[in-house]
């Protein structure tokens, strides 16, 4: 019987995203998350007394130079050798644009496979051979599995590869193969990277995506962790999902329905909150809360919007003792009023929203709008201006967007309540 | 969509309360509800209904939450009805007919997609309202787009909302500028991305410190090696420059050795070990010596001791007999003393025994001794004698005593009088007792009887109206309390109607006198051109110009034909001029004095309308007085069969609860009167009772008329007498009987005691013959005769016991002299002529000192073994050392011990010189390095010793060069080690990007914001201005008309012009023409102004779209009557279209609605 443990995607020093700062969120408790995270996985590795660690690619973020993050890395690697515990990485498309990666000095415990061809290293100890290819370029556009060897008799087989397999929403198409690929080379194990989300694509012959470590964004949600492998002597494998992420990242939608006061709304928010909080398990929670529903409240919420927001994080504050950060709030109501029959009804909000409409559905008035933004496009930091973290102010998707927003944030303050009815 | 009726079911303060719009078809409806009423309350509900009650609500203080009802039938304009009930909870609001929920979108079809606060916007008003929409017209400046815009939708203030947004805007970002929140930001961003790359380090950077690390290393080694070999060449020219002069010393003394040719080699302990040896042989001698000499003392003196041993083995005998002799000297001296006290003794036995009488002998005494027994006898039955004694007199006197008491007793019952049985009586007073103080019952009765009667007669006499008997009063049935309420409130409704009619008729009678004067006033400002005097004149005029054509045409024709002209015209020519200058000033009057003529037109139609409405006022007097009078008939004839002429009901009312209060008082009366009656019989028939008592216990009966206190108190008294009679008598029969009882026993006790005195004689005769006494001796004399033999045995005794111990003392001493003799001729012959005290003290002493002596004896022989032993130890020492030097002169190779000095010096002297040349050799294999000393005595002879210093020198340089050399490169590996421990994976760059991700995050936020506001602003303004041009025109119009007629024409209507920044801004028109701005209204024209401006709206929007009911809360309260008749005027004929629900206050705005609002079109309600 041995051990081993399957990680990948650990993007070091990935800093996390979205995270405005306010007055009472827990800074000091969220720095260096992805360096806590290896260090739990290193913890778990000697804890557990594996037999070797394997990392399936993207052990840095492409563009980050800082070659203290390869330090650090090397030096959580170093105690891994104290206690002869061998780990083989292989080279993903972030790690191949790194600076990191390439001129790193890894301690002699650490093996990369080749990127030039299929290598197979073979632990003849415990009769398991590894065979893996790493990327020599960010933009693999091969099929990789389709070279790799066919198994090895009398051992325990394991592929390690970086790939995007046939595709997941929101990573690039790297490496692409067909479970068929892996399955024909008679494996016992392939350990898959790339994919953020852990995915169990095959129980037999196991393929999967371990996921990443620590979830970096609110697009990366719930727990993230290693996968931890038992094989037994008669090749029996099993396998433990092991938690190792110090940060974890939350969506809480709060259902403002037909909610009348802002008092009612926070109600709803505290607990759903506390429904969060109740599954953290002592980790500290990135919250994004979402109200949305067609309700009363939308005019209190939409007239002070920022104070609301502050509210929510002071909630936050107060009920997580420093274990919450809320990511972002959105305040996602509208106005419980029929639209579509106001906007045929003969009065000055029924013209408003015909008008809006006209606005709304004509290219040559969407591109005329867009013009309003160009000065502030042109002044923006790069990172908003591409990438998946780009504010789209120019699209005409965008524009409608904001248009139908406009019309909420118009409405409640054209409503002025005359006599207190 | 109108209401057709509004039901407060259960809502506030009201409860089944329905507001009836539906009776004018297209009305005004007028609610009006002074403060408190409830208005507030029902506002709420209308939209509460509408859309719901909401969840947090305060009008609930009366009725639950869940019993909330508020119900409406609402009709649409395409005609379709629905009717709802609405109640309060989450969900199936909207209730039908028979309670059951239906869906919330049947009442969407009626609301138009609106929800409470967008129909409140638009379709409701208040004064509040109408003021801040006034205010935000002048502070506007009356841009005609947002004031359009503004009334249109029913908002107060349009440019407050625009200017939020671009302000809000303006706060997020600025294309110029550090401030805005976006600007700020992406400063921030941007400084700090500059940081975080500076705190980033390069791998290049790492990987040059890390090279150069590794030459330096590397370098250290080469010149570390270098340096050990320049060192081990410079210690070896040290080592042999040292070893050359001790190689010299070596060599120098190899020769000495030679020299001294062969040596007997001592060990060097030797010469020590001899010289110790020669002294323990020397000590050795002369201990024996001395030992010897103290053996010979000590034998001396053991010769001298000879303990005695026959002594000794006798030694417990001899100090046995020692201790008797104290005891046999004691008792020689006691002796004569014990033989006195005999005699002593029997010569007191024998001064008893003469007192004892001639009976007693000393010889024969002893068998006259008493036993115990008989003693304790005699002494026990004198004692009894006197008790016997005692008793007997006792129960002699007793019964004596006894039979007197008995005599007296028995004279005393023949005294008492015969017996009575007065139970009966005492029985039947209790049960007239139990009924309590009946005649103080019958004075309290006769007292209330009393009271009460003067009481009937003064609510007789305050009952009014009533002219028969009281008991007749009994018999009448008077209405109910209910009917009389009931026909007070039907006069006071009666009453109010009349009141109301007739003050209306006052007030119309008032208005056409007002009219007439008004009238008069005109007429009295000169006559009034009429238009029928104009037509009358010019028709006059026309006749005139026919003839003038006539005779223009026809001059043939008769002139006498002609009209009538006045006579005082001369010519048809002048008549008819003057005719049409006669229409000519008519008419000219009439459009010079129009204004006038209008008035008085407007008066005469106002005066008809106010005479119509006073007959049609009279006729309405006439039937309420009508209805009036057939009450009071009704009223009078329910009275009838009671035989009272009715006043007003209040005070029958009043009559009624007094009539009441009689018919019970005189009830009661009666009740009080029975009681009263009832008494008084029981009372005589339980004196009667008691009067036969007494008669049977022969007492003399008591007359009826005594007062039933005293007759109870008396019967009681006859009672207790003949009962103390009975207990006496009783008593004294008991007495005797017990007397009766006492003497008996008194008669047997002295019989007893009687018999005990005979018995003891008897007994006491036999006792004392003993004592050789009489039977009739006292007991005293017994007691004396008893104590004397007592004490004559008692000497006797104590006379025999001393003769005893006499003989025994001279046993002892002779058995004493015995023994002393017996010892002392076994041992000492010579202390047998001793008396025996002094020969047992003798022998005493002569034992203690042979016990003194053997222990002597064994001590001296215990130190003559120990000498002996000593002297042994010594022997054996000399000989061992004298062995021991044999053996060492033999070592030597001499014959004796003096020799040994000599030879031990030389084999010292040889073993000196071996071991400096050992030392030194020691030396030099230290400088040979590990080649052996002849191999360094053989390199040092190749050497030139004079050259070694200056070689030496040559090499110290060299090695101090290549040490510098070393230490630099040790501060080159210190200093890059020190770098490279600085680039220790430390986080700071990677905190400072996450730091950066927060920033980014704020600005993607603000960003996104900004777009909002941004579009929002943009999309607002873009409408407000295509509004404007939509609808200025018909709008400003309509407005500009309403604005007229609510000005009562102080301006004439509404234009657009533009500012001087050419913004379209409303504008006011005077009937002179001149133009006023909004800034230049006054308060009170801007809220008109923007009521006009809302109306005219409203009315735009009724062109096409589903009228909605407009709701107006008192907007009139700052308009003055005038203004006000105006402006309900207008909404009169707005209302045709759309219906309007008027809530006021105000009782002067429903007078003036009254006044102006057609009859038909104005509904009043009342809360």
């Amino acid at each position: 019987m041995f051990k081993f443990i399957h990680t990948a995607d650990i993007h070091l020093d990935s800093p996390l995203r979205g995270l405005s700062r306010y007055e009472g969120a827990p800074i000091d408790s969220i720095r260096g998350a992805t360096r806590e995270a290896l260090k739990g996985l290193v913890r778990t590795a000697m804890d557990e007394g594996v037999a070797f660690i394997v990392i399936a690619g993207d052990l840095f973020d492409g563009d980050w130079k800082d070659y203290n993050t390869g330090l650090f890395f090397a030096s959580q690697m170093s105690k891994l050798r104290e206690r002869d515990i061998p780990v083989f990485c292989l080279t993903g498309n972030h790690d191949a644009s790194s600076v990191i990666t390439k001129t790193l000095k890894m301690p002699s415990n650490v093996h990369l496979f080749s990127t030039s061809r299929p290598e197979t290293i073979l632990l003849r100890d415990i009769a398991v051979a590894l065979h893996g290819q790493g990327f020599s370029r960010p933009d693999m556009g091969e099929n990789l599995a389709a070279h790799y060897p066919p198994a090895r008799d009398g051992f325990y087989n394991i592929g390690v590869l970086h790939t995007a397999a046939n595709g997941r929403e929101g990573h690039e198409l790297y490496a692409p193969c067909k479970i068929q690929d892996l399955t024909s080379k008679g494996y016992d194990y392939w350990a898959l990277g790339h994919i953020h989300k852990r995915e169990i694509l095959l129980g037999s012959p196991w393929i999967l995506f371990s996921g990443n470590i620590q979830g970096r964004h609110i697009r990366e949600t719930g727990p993230k962790g290693c996968s931890l492998v038992t094989v037994e002597d008669d090749g029996t494998t099993n396998i433990q999902e092991v938690f190792l992420d110090v940060v974890r990242w939350v969506r809480a939608n709060v259902d403002a329905t037909g909610v009348d006061t802002g008092e009612e709304v926070m109600d709803q928010v505290r607990s759903t909150l506390e429904r969060a909080l109740a599954k953290a398990e002592g980790r500290l929670l990135a919250i994004r809360v979402c109200v949305t529903g067609a309700c009363g409240a939308h005019e209190v919420l939409n007239a002070e919007h920022e104070r609301w927001v502050n509210q929510i994080r002071a909630e936050a504050t107060d009920m997580g003792g420093g274990d919450v950060w809320i990511e972002k709030v959105l305040l996602q109501t509208y106005l419980p009023l029929d639209l579509e029959k106001l906007a045929s009804s003969e009065s000055p909000v029924g013209d408003l929203l015909r008008y809006i409409h006209k606005i709304e559905t004509d290219p040559k008035e969407l591109s005329e709008l867009a013009k309003v933004f160009s000065t502030l496009i042109s002044r923006l930091p790069i990172e908003l201006r591409y990438g998946e973290e780009a504010v789209d102010l120019e699209k005409p998707k965008a524009l409608q967007e904001m248009i139908r927003d406009a019309k909420q944030v118009l409405l409640p303050r054209m409503i002025a309540r005359s006599l207190n009815l | 969509m109108r209401l057709l009726t509004f039901e407060l079911s259960a809502y506030g303060s009201f409860k089944d309360r329905t507001l009836d719009f539906s009776a004018s078809k297209a009305g005004m409806p007028l609610v009006y509800g002074p403060n408190e009423a409830g208005k507030s309350v029902a506002l709420r509900a209308l939209t509460g209904f509408f859309f719901g009650i909401p969840s947090r609500t305060g009008d609930n203080f009366i009725h639950p939450n869940a019993r909330l009802r508020i119900g409406a039938k609402i009709i649409h304009s395409d005609g379709s009805e629905l009717y709802a009930i609405r109640r309060k909870g989450q969900k199936d609001t909207l209730l039908n007919h028979s309670g059951d929920p239906i869906p919330e979108a049947a009442l969407g079809k009626y609301l138009e997609g609106m929800n409470r606060d967008l129909f409140s916007t638009m379709y409701a008003m208040d004064h509040e309202i109408l003021v801040a929409g006034g205010k935000a017209l002048v502070a506007g400046g009356g841009d005609v787009g947002q004031s359009l815009f503004a009334a249109g939708m029913g908002v107060a203030d349009m440019r407050g909302l625009v200017e939020a947004l671009e302000s809000e805007a303006g706060s997020l970002f600025k294309p110029t500028g550090k401030n805005p929140k976006i600007n700020r930001l992406i400063q921030d961003f941007k400084s700090l991305k500059h940081r975080c790359a500076n705190k980033s380090l390069s791998s290049k950077e790492w990987i040059s410190h890390n090279e150069s690390l590794d030459f330096a290393t590397k370098e250290k080694e080469i010149v570390g090696r270098e340096l050990l070999k320049l060192s081990s060449e410079r210690h070896r020219l040290e080592r042999l420059h040292q070893a050359i002069p001790r190689i010299a010393r070596l060599l120098a003394l190899r020769a000495e050795m030679k020299e001294m040719g062969e040596v007997r080699r001592l060990p060097p302990e030797f010469s020590k070990q001899r010289r110790e040896t020669e002294n323990i042989l020397h000590r050795s001698q002369s201990t024996e010596a001395r030992v010897r000499k103290d053996l010979e003392n000590i034998q001396r003196e053991l010769s001298r001791i000879s303990p005695e041993g026959s002594l000794i083995k006798a030694q417990e005998e001899i100090r046995a007999l020692f201790l008797r002799s104290g005891s046999h000297k004691k008792a020689m001296m006691d002796l004569p003393k014990r033989m006195a006290d005999k005699e002593r003794l029997l010569e007191e036995a024998q001064a008893i025994l003469k007192k004892l009488g001639p009976a007693w002998e000393l010889q024969n005494a002893d068998s006259r001794r008493l036993t115990d027994a008989l003693v304790a006898r005699i002494r026990k039955l004198g004692r009894e004698l006197d008790p016997i004694l005692e008793r007997r007199a006792a129960a002699k006197r007793l019964s004596l005593e006894l039979e007197s008491e008995i005599l007296t007793a028995k004279e005393d019952l023949s005294h008492m009088p015969s017996e009575k049985d007065p139970e009966r009586l005492k029985a039947a007073l209790n049960r007239i007792l139990k009924q309590g103080d009946l005649s103080e019952r019958l004075n309290t009765i006769n007292g209330h009887l009393r009271e009460h009667q003067e009481n009937l007669d003064a609510l007789r006499k305050g009952l009014g109206f009533w002219e028969g008997s009281l008991d007749a009063l009994e018999g009448v049935n008077p209405p109910q309390e209910e009917t009389i309420d009931q026909f007070e409130s039907d006069f006071a409704a009666g009453h109010s109607k009349l009141e109301r009619a007739d003050q209306a008729l006052c007030e119309q009678r008032e208005r056409l006198f007002g009219l007439e004067r008004q009238m008069e006033a005109l007429k009295a400002a000169g006559s009034i051109p009429k238009v029928s005097d104009l037509e009358q004149a010019r028709k006059h005029r026309d006749e005139g110009w026919r003839l003038v054509m006539k005779s223009w045409l026809e001059p043939t024709s008769d002139k006498t034909n002609g009209p009538s002209f006045d006579a005082e015209v001369k010519t048809l020519a002048e008549e008819y001029e003057k005719r049409v200058r006669t229409a000519d000033e008519i008419a000219d009057r009439l459009r010079n004095e129009s204004e006038r003529v209008a008035k008085q037109a407007s008066l005469m139609a106002d005066r008809q309308e106010v005479e119509k409405r006073i007959v049609s006022l009279s006729e309405a007097l006439e039937g309420l007085q009508e209805e009036h009078l057939v009450l009071e008939r009704a009223w009078n004839k329910l009275w009838e069969n009671v035989g009272i002429s009715p006043r007003k009901p209040r005070e029958m009312r009043a009559w009624l609860q007094r009539y009441h209060k009689l018919v019970e008082e005189m009830s009661y009366q009666r009740t009080l009167m029975e009681n009263s009656e009832g008494l008084e019989t029981l009372i005589k028939e339980h004196k009667s009772v008691l009067n036969k008592h007494l008669k049977a216990l022969g007492e003399t009966p008591v007359g009826n008329d005594e007062n039933l206190d005293s007759f109870l108190n008396r019967c009681e008294a006859v009672g207790n007498r003949i009962e103390d009679a009975r207990k006496k008598r009783e008593n004294l029969i008991q007495h005797l009987r017990d007397l009766d009882r006492k003497s008996s026993i008194a008669t047997h006790n002295l019989e007893q005691a009687e018999e005990a005195l005979k018995s003891w004689q008897k007994m006491w005769g036999q006792a004392v013959e003993h004592l050789a006494l009489e039977s009739s001796a006292l007991p005293a004399e017994a007691d004396a005769v008893l104590d004397r033999i007592q004490a004559l045995f008692d000497r006797m005794d104590q006379a025999s016991m001393m003769q005893s111990r006499v003989q025994a003392m001279e046993r002892d001493a002779e058995e004493f002299s015995n023994w002393v003799g017996d010892l002392c001729s076994r041992l000492a012959p010579d202390l047998n002529k001793k008396s025996p005290e002094t020969a047992a003290r003798e022998l005493n002493e002569r034992l203690d000192k042979a016990l003194a002596d053997t222990a002597r004896f064994q001590e001296l022989e215990k130190q003559q073994r120990s000498l002996v032993k000593a002297i042994q130890v010594e022997e054996i020492a000399l000989e061992e050392s004298q062995a021991k030097l044999a053996e060492m002169c033999r070592e030597a190779g001499v014959g004796s011990y003096e020799e040994l000095p000599e030879i031990e010096e030389r084999s010292d002297l040889f073993r000196e010189k071996q071991e400096k040349i050992e030392a030194l050799e020691q030396e030099l294999v230290g400088y040979s390095a590990g080649a052996g000393i002849e191999a360094l005595i053989q390199e040092t002879e190749e050497m030139n010793a004079d050259a070694l210093p200056a070689e030496m020198e040559a090499l110290d340089r060299h090695i101090q060069a290549m040490e510098g050399k070393r230490s630099e490169l040790d501060q080159l590996i210190g200093r890059e080690r020190a770098v490279l421990a600085g680039m220790d994976g430390r986080s700071e760059a990677a905190e400072l990007a996450e730091k950066s991700q927060g920033i980014l995050a704020d600005l993607r936020d603000a960003v996104e914001r900004y777009a909002r506001v941004t579009v929002s602003a943009l999309l607002l303004r873009k409408e407000i201005e295509r509004y404007r041009e939509a609808n200025q025109g018909p709008i400003l119009k309509r407005a500009g008309e309403i604005f007229a007629a609510i000005t009562l024409n102080s301006f004439k209507g509404l234009v657009p012009d533009f500012d001087h920044k050419d913004n379209p801004i409303l504008i006011g028109v005077r009937p002179t023409k001149e133009k006023v701005s909004v800034e230049g209204m006054s308060d009170g024209t801007s809220d008109q102004l923007y009521l006009a401006l809302r109306l005219a709206s409203l009315e735009q929007r009724l062109l096409d779209g589903e009228p909605m009911p407009l709701i107006l809360d008192d907007i009139l309260i700052n308009f003055d009557d005038d203004r006000s008749c105006a402006t309900l005027k207008v909404l009169e004929a707005l209302s045709k279209k759309t219906q309007i629900i008027f809530f006021t206050h105000h009782r002067r705005i429903l007078e003036l609605a009254r006044a102006n609002v057609r009859q038909e079109a104005l509904v009043e309600h009342y809360l």
